[in-house]
């Protein structure tokens, strides 16, 4: 077999590197003979050919689970996302941290390709269902990076009360979100992308990889945790790497241009990782980040009918190529002075000059959305939007003033409905021998 | 029995009483559902549902008596004559009492009755919870518990073998049981329970992630006990 020998170029990000390894190979027996026999490159959903090197270089892909830092924040924005809510339903810390330590194998076994169970979806007994429900058979690793997160619930519950005995590691910054002005009214329960105690990430390059890691960590938690919600996600939003270009959203434009960016040492430090001394219950976040997560329904048909010249002056940057309506390219600082016809010749309440980091004290953040489209509504219009993701050192300096302002100020609102808001704290990376949260039960 | 007195009732018109009766005749069919269906010709003679017939199927049995009992989601709905009801009440009858002989047949090896509980957990998962077994009467919450106790009764049979095996499962199983049974008797109303449309979504919620809470080691239940 040829393909595990392919490898993704070094990456320079702490605590990633990317290595190459076949969930076919690592299937051994059956699945390896396959290969061999098919040659170089057998048939099977994840197709990488030569004829592709793109497709086959990001679907061999794949990012050590342990690290500095977890996966899925600077790695580079996969093009896939499953991301999942829980409710901790258990009332035994015991029951918790080890739910906690299986997830960290079994997302360990993933990301390299791997079953999620440690026997495998076919290789075990007749009378068992398979510990792997099987759908990634087959399938490559495709850049799987699996992040969790804990949110407010998991510490202190709408009663007060202590669940776990956490409540002094609380950070004072992890707080339900507040309603925003323009947050749809927040059906309580089954069904509102709100809140939850506990959260995973699954980004990937194929959509098949990201739902299997998510399906395989619902189930083993099943008894202890209870699916929330969750939420699909294509089409990146945001480059995360100067590597990348910008992606566009369902709005048709680039956005998050000023995005933090993975090489941005300093600026990642300042405004992305926890650092020692930013909560003193929060210790055992240092080197974490908090992950906002907003769900942004777009009125796409509405949006539509909107001429170029408004759709630019909403945004604040032309369509075509992204660059400040002040003129330049993408990546020139807007000239927010810079006089027009009626006032500025990027208007005042348009998106870029609400939210621009030289209007907002200098606050960044590093985005992660995804787009998704959720089928269509009652009345024949797309369900579908953001889904907004950033990580942030600071909620409270960093995402809420600037999303109040949003709310207040920008004119894009008219076609963005909040149907979905949610806060997490994401501990930093682990190290051998290590579990996810065991910096926050230990 | 049970059915009988139900029919009688419905027969003879008096349709509180059968309304009344309706769930809890049920009850016996709920509890060992899985066995009954696995007699492929009464299963869809005495529980198809209107949506599960294929075209050409003629619909008899529980769920179309239950329509003519709570025609009130029907659309144009005509009730039936008392010839009617005796045809249909009669035919439920004798195929309930075709379905006791056959069963005080049958004898049953250990993976069977483990995967009979199993199955009957799958029957809560894919129709009760959902509402959809008692579209018309709104009773599911009586098959709800039916399911559950037949394949309580089913993993009493066999813990025994599995307190030798896996005593750490039969631990899990014995608590997973407890806190679904906590749930449903949350819904409990005088001798039967509140309509599926009495309970909130929070609730339908908690009883599903008891269900899968319960299901998810019950799925390892057969393997344990063949060990």
């Amino acid at each position: 077999m040829s393909e595990p020998q392919e490898t993704a170029p070094p990456s320079t990000l702490g605590g990633i590197s990317p290595n190459a390894i076949s969930r076919r190979g690592l299937l051994g027996g059956t699945a390896a003979a396959v290969g061999i026999a098919g040659g170089a490159f057998v048939a099977g959903r994840a197709v990488a050919t030569p004829d592709d090197p793109d497709t086959a270089e990001s679907l061999l892909r794949s990012y050590d689970f342990r690290g500095e830092h977890q996966g899925g924040i600077v790695t580079p924005a996969q093009d896939r996302l499953h991301f999942v809510s829980f409710d901790v339903i258990t009332d035994s810390r015991d029951e918790l941290v080890t739910l906690l330590q299986e997830w960290t194998l079994a997302a360990e076994r993933m990301t390299k390709g791997g079953s999620a169970g440690p026997i495998g979806p076919v290789e075990g007994s007749y009378d068992l269902p398979p510990d792997d429900t099987g759908e990634a058979i087959d399938l490559h690793q495709a850049g799987l990076t699996i992040t969790f997160g804990f949110g407010p619930t998991l510490f202190v519950d709408a009663d007060g009360k202590d669940r776990f005995g956490l409540r002094d590691r609380q950070p004072a910054a992890l707080q339900p979100l507040p309603h925003f002005p323009g947050d749809l009214p927040t059906p309580s329960g089954v069904g509102a992308y709100t809140g939850g105690d506990l959260c995973i990430q699954a980004c990937a390059d194929d959509p098949q990889v990201a739902v299997h890691a998510i399906r395989n960590l619902a189930r083993i938690g099943f008894g202890v945790v209870a699916v929330r919600w969750s939420q699909l996600g294509f089409g990146r939003t945001s480059s995360t790497s100067t590597s990348q270009t910008t992606p566009r959203n369902l709005f048709g434009f680039k956005d998050g241009t000023m995005n933090v960016k993975a090489e941005e040492t300093e600026a990642l430090e300042e405004f992305v990782w926890v650092g020692e001394g930013d909560d003193p219950a929060g210790d055992w976040l240092v080197g974490g980040s908090y992950l906002v997560a907003r769900r942004i329904n777009m009125t796409i048909e509405v949006w539509d009918r909107q001429p170029l010249g408004d759709q630019e002056s909403f945004i604040g940057r032309t369509k075509a190529e992204g660059a400040p309506l002040s003129g330049g390219t993408e990546f020139d600082q807007p000239d927010f002075a810079l006089p027009g016809r009626d006032g500025p010749i990027v208007p005042v309440d348009s998106h870029v000059a609400v939210v621009h980091p030289e209007h907002n004290g200098g606050m960044r953040m590093l985005r992660r959305g995804y787009n998704f489209v959720d089928g269509s509504n009652a009345i024949g219009g797309l369900d579908a939007g953001l889904f907004f993701i950033a990580f942030l050192r600071d909620p409270r300096t960093q995402f809420i003033p600037i999303q109040t302002k949003m709310a207040q100020m920008d004119t894009l609102m008219e076609y963005l409905k909040f149907t979905g808001s949610a806060l997490f704290a994401v501990p930093a990376g682990i190290g051998p021998d290590e579990w996810v949260g065991q910096s926050l039960f230990e | 029995m049970k059915t009988q007195e139900f029919v009688d009732l419905y027969k003879a018109g008096s349709d509180d009483e059968a309304r009344a009766l309706y769930p809890v005749a049920r009850t016996h069919w709920e509890r060992i559902e899985t066995v009954a269906e696995s007699f492929g010709d009464l299963d869809p003679m005495m529980d198809a549902r209107e949506a599960d017939l294929e075209p050409g199927q003629k619909w008899t049995g529980w769920h179309l008596i239950e329509k003519d009992l709570w025609p009130a989601r029907a659309e144009d709905y005509t009730a039936l004559s008392p010839e009617e009801r005796a045809t249909y009440a009669d035919d439920l009858m004798t195929n309930t009492l075709t379905l006791n002989e056959r069963i005080a047949e049958l004898e049953f090896t250990v993976d069977q009755i483990a995967n009979g509980s199993r199955g009957l957990l799958e029957e809560v998962a894919l129709g009760k919870i959902t509402g959809e077994e008692e579209y018309w009467s709104r009773t599911d919450m009586w098959d709800f518990q039916a399911n559950v106790d037949g394949a309580k009764v089913g993993f009493d049979g066999v813990n025994p073998i599995l307190v030798e095996k896996d005593a750490e499962l039969s631990e899990e199983l014995t608590a997973r049981f407890d806190e679904l049974q906590v749930l449903l008797d949350e819904q409990r109303v005088g001798d039967g329970f509140r309509y599926y449309d009495e309970l909130s979504e929070e609730e339908i919620k908690a009883l599903s992630d008891a269900v899968n809470s319960l299901s998810e080691p019950l799925s390892r239940l057969t393997a344990a006990v063949l060990s």
